[in-house]
């Protein structure tokens, strides 16, 4: 068992092979060798960090994406938004824990959570016009009327293509 | 009065300005982007949102870098989203539209490969807008080295101008052109497609029966951006009736 420390200094045990769907956690097990000092996690909360460990949990036997592998396959990843239906129920939450999931993912290395999170951005935005994502994330046009006049010259060039 | 309303149209100009500003700072702290993403992440996102079928409509970069300041950024600086150019001459927009729109592309597209589907219609206007049409496919050249897919439909002399290069290892792995028939055109080029001087180029047969239109060469190379020659290229000929 691993123990994990949250930025909350909330304190969570799990199993090495599930906590190693995190590319740094394993790096740093694999540093620290057999130890029982708990792994502080400083830029993950304890909300955040109970969902990405029940992910983990989920996919935990699963390859990991070799390096290599990864370089190959990023022009598919990046090419399809289709996500597991499992995955999509996981992700299901509200925006501000979607991009905290994200940022977590990220800090922590674990490459298809990643995926999975700004996939769901992506399926969020995707088809929607200016204004919609501008409602949807709460953003203002913030455009100058010369930034705004060379916008509409460039969207003349996306009529009907 | 002139110098008062040029003094109110600067002020009014300077009140824009400051509004933009003022309003740049409320997206960082509302715009989730800017609050939690890193560039790299938010880019990421970004791609996602083209999802890969060739001839990615232009709309799809053109809104994402129209939400705000700080999307528009990110979005300038994503080259996938701009990685795939469709030109179409002769139809709808003015040439001088479809060469900005290029000149864009090719720029915000950086060093990536790029997937070009490119038509030039036979219409009234060709005769007159054909040397625009010439500049325009010469603005793909400098970029050889970066077309990935290439799917062309265009008069035969015009398709000559393509011209590719061995200073750089190609990446193309998937070739389509269609001869588009003119009525005027004498032009016996037919098939001088050349992607480099002693590359070997697609052998067309003599021009069919004027019943025949058009005609399509398809050349798939290997498909492997590895591939260094063409000589292995299998070069597949259509008649359209």
């Amino acid at each position: 068992m691993v123990l994990l420390v949250t930025s909350d200094n909330e304190q969570f045990n799990a199993d090495k092979d599930v906590v190693e769907r995190s590319v740094l956690i394993k790096n740093m097990l694999e540093d620290v060798g057999e130890s029982d000092q708990p792994i502080p996690l400083p830029n993950v909360s304890s909300s955040v960090l109970k969902k990405v460990l029940e992910y983990c949990e989920h996919h935990r036997g699963e390859p990991l994406p070799s390096a290599d592998a990864d370089q190959s396959q990023d022009e598919t990843r990046k090419r399809t938004t289709d996500i597991s239906e499992w995955d999509q129920k996981f992700i299901t939450v509200d925006q501000e824990m979607l991009f905290e999931i994200i940022l977590a993912a990220n800090y922590l290395d674990i490459k298809s959570l990643l995926d999975v999170g700004c996939k769901t951005v992506a399926n969020m935005i995707k088809g929607k016009t200016p204004e919609e994502i501008r409602k949807l994330f709460n953003i203002v046009n913030d455009f100058t009327p010369e930034e705004e006049a060379q916008i509409k010259k460039e969207n003349e060039w996306a009529e009907d293509r | 009065m002139d110098e008062l309303i040029e003094e109110t149209r600067a002020y009014l100009r300077h009140l824009e300005a400051h509004r933009a500003a003022v309003r740049r700072g409320a997206n960082a702290f509302h715009d989730p982007f800017t609050m939690f993403l890193p560039n790299e992440i938010a880019s990421k996102i970004l791609c996602f949102c083209v999802d890969g079928k060739d001839g990615v409509k232009r709309r799809i970069p053109l809104a994402l870098s129209a939400v705000s300041k700080r999307w528009q950024v990110i979005a300038h600086s994503t080259p996938l989203l701009w990685a795939s150019i469709r030109l179409r001459l002769g139809i709808g927009l003015p040439c001088s539209y479809e060469k900005d729109m290029l000149q864009y592309w090719l720029q915000r597209s950086s060093q990536y490969p790029l997937s070009i589907d490119f038509r030039v219609s036979n219409t009234r206007y060709f005769k007159e807008r054909e040397n625009q049409y010439r500049s325009i496919v010469e603005m793909l050249n400098p970029h050889c080295h970066r077309w990935g897919k290439l799917s062309v439909a265009m008069p035969l002399h015009l398709l000559s101008l393509l011209q590719g290069n061995f200073i750089v290892k190609p990446i193309l792995s998937h070739l389509k052109i269609l001869g588009v028939n003119l009525e005027h055109d004498n032009d016996n080029q037919i098939g001088s497609f050349n992607l480099g001087t002693s590359l070997p180029a697609p052998q067309v047969p003599p021009p069919p029966q004027a019943s025949a239109p058009r005609r399509h060469f398809l050349i798939h190379t290997n498909a492997d951006a590895t591939t260094e020659t063409f000589a292995d290229a299998v070069v597949e000929t259509i008649f359209e009736e």
